[in-house]
C-alpha cells in the first residue's frame, strides 16, 4: 500500500509540474515540467520511487498510438510536392546529429548509445522511450535533449527573426 | 454534453489497434516495439482510410507526464557528478546541431526555391508545434513547416532504433 501511495504521489507531482509548465507556456511543457519537478524532489529527498514497468509500457503504447493517429492522409497531402526537401532535410539532420553524438562519445567517454540518443533529432518523449528500450542512460539522454529543445525554441526564432529573415 | 457513440467506437478501435501493434511488434522483437508497433500499425491503417480517430493533445500530455515522471524517478546524485565533464561538449554538440540543421534548411531553400522561413524553421531540431508557430510570424508556411518537422521526427523514429541497435550490437560483439 505504501508503494502504491508513493507511485500515485509521484504521478500527482508529475501532473502538477506538467500543468504548471503548460500554464507558463513552456515548450513541450508536459514532459519538461514533470521532469523538472519530480527530479528536484527526487534529488533533494531521495524518496521518489521508480515507476512500475507496466506504467512505462502504457506510456509507450499510448504515445505510439497518438503519433500513429496523427499520420493520416492530411499529412501526405501536406507534404504534397515537397517530398524531396523533406527527405533531404531529414537525412541531413540525422547525419549531423549522429556525427555530433559520436564526437561527444569520443570526447567525454560517454557510452556510444547514450551519446547518439542524446542528439537524436526526434521528439523528446519518443527519444527517451526508445533510448530506455535500447539500454542507454535515459537520465543523460533527457538532460541533453532538454538542452537541445530549450536552446532551439529560444534561439532559433530570435536569430532567424533578427538576423536572417529581417531583410 | 452528449457523447457521440461513433466517436467512442472509433476511439476504442484506435486504442485497440495501438495495443495490437505493440503486441505484434514486441512478439517480432522490433526495437522499441511498444512505441513503434502502435505508431506503424495505427498510422498505416489511418492512411488507408480505416475508421480511426486522431487522438488529441490530452492523450499526448498524459503520456508526456508519465515519461517525465519515469525518467525523473531514476535520477540520483550520481548523474549530477557526471555533468561538469559532460556540459561543455554537450553544449558544443547542441549548438552545432542547431546551426548545421538550420544551415541545411538554408541549402534546401537555395536548391529548391522553398520559402526561406519555411525551409529554415523546418530544419531546426525542435518540436513541430513550436517551430511551425514561430515560422508564422516570419512569413513561413505553418502547415508545411509542421509537416516537414513531423516527417523528420517520424523518419528518426523509424530509422534510428534498428540502426542504433545494429551499431551498438556490432560494437559490443566487435
Amino acid at each position: 500500500v505504501r508503494q502504491t501511495i508513493a507511485v500515485l504521489g509521484t504521478l500527482a507531482l508529475a501532473a502538477l509540474g506538467g500543468g504548471l509548465a503548460i500554464v507558463l507556456h513552456v515548450p513541450a511543457g508536459g514532459i519538461i515540467g514533470a521532469l523538472v519537478l519530480v527530479s528536484v524532489v527526487s534529488l533533494t529527498t531521495g524518496r521518489v520511487p521508480q515507476l512500475p514497468p507496466r506504467l512505462q509500457r502504457t506510456a509507450r503504447i499510448l504515445t505510439g498510438t497518438v503519433i500513429g493517429s496523427g499520420v493520416g492522409p492530411h499529412l501526405l497531402e501536406g507534404l504534397g510536392d515537397f517530398w524531396l526537401p523533406a527527405l533531404l532535410l531529414a537525412g541531413w539532420t540525422i547525419a549531423v546529429a549522429m556525427s555530433l553524438g559520436y564526437w561527444v562519445h569520443r570526447r567525454t567517454g560517454l557510452d556510444l548509445g547514450t551519446a547518439l540518443f542524446s542528439f537524436a533529432p526526434g521528439g523528446m518523449t519518443e527519444m527517451v522511450m526508445v533510448a530506455q528500450d535500447l539500454g542507454a542512460d535515459v537520465r543523460l539522454v533527457s538532460l541533453i535533449a532538454l538542452l537541445r529543445m530549450l536552446s532551439t525554441v529560444t534561439l532559433v526564432p530570435l536569430v532567424l527573426g533578427y538576423l536572417v529573415l529581417r531583410h | 454534453m452528449l457523447i457521440d457513440a461513433s466517436e467512442v467506437g472509433r476511439l476504442l478501435l484506435t486504442v485497440a489497434v495501438g495495443y495490437a501493434g505493440a503486441w505484434t511488434a514486441l512478439r517480432l522483437r522490433l526495437p522499441a516495439g511498444a512505441l513503434l508497433g502502435p505508431m506503424l500499425l495505427v498510422g498505416t491503417l489511418h492512411v488507408f482510410g480505416a475508421p480511426l480517430i486522431k487522438l488529441d493533445a490530452g492523450y499526448r500530455l498524459f503520456a508526456q507526464v508519465l515519461v517525465g515522471a519515469t525518467v525523473a524517478s531514476t535520477l540520483t546524485p550520481s548523474v549530477l557528478r557526471f555533468l561538469p565533464r559532460l556540459f561543455g561538449p554537450a553544449a558544443i554538440g547542441v549548438g552545432g546541431l542547431i546551426m548545421l540543421s538550420v544551415l541545411g534548411g538554408g541549402v534546401i531553400h537555395l536548391a529548391t526555391g522553398l520559402n526561406p522561413a519555411t525551409a529554415l524553421f523546418a530544419g531546426a531540431p525542435a518540436g513541430a508545434a513550436e517551430m511551425a508557430l514561430a515560422s508564422a510570424d516570419l512569413g513561413g508556411d505553418v502547415e508545411l513547416v509542421a509537416a516537414l518537422q513531423i516527417f523528420r521526427q517520424l523518419s528518426v523514429l523509424v530509422v534510428l532504433p534498428p540502426l542504433l541497435r545494429w551499431l551498438l550490437r556490432d560494437r559490443k560483439s566487435g
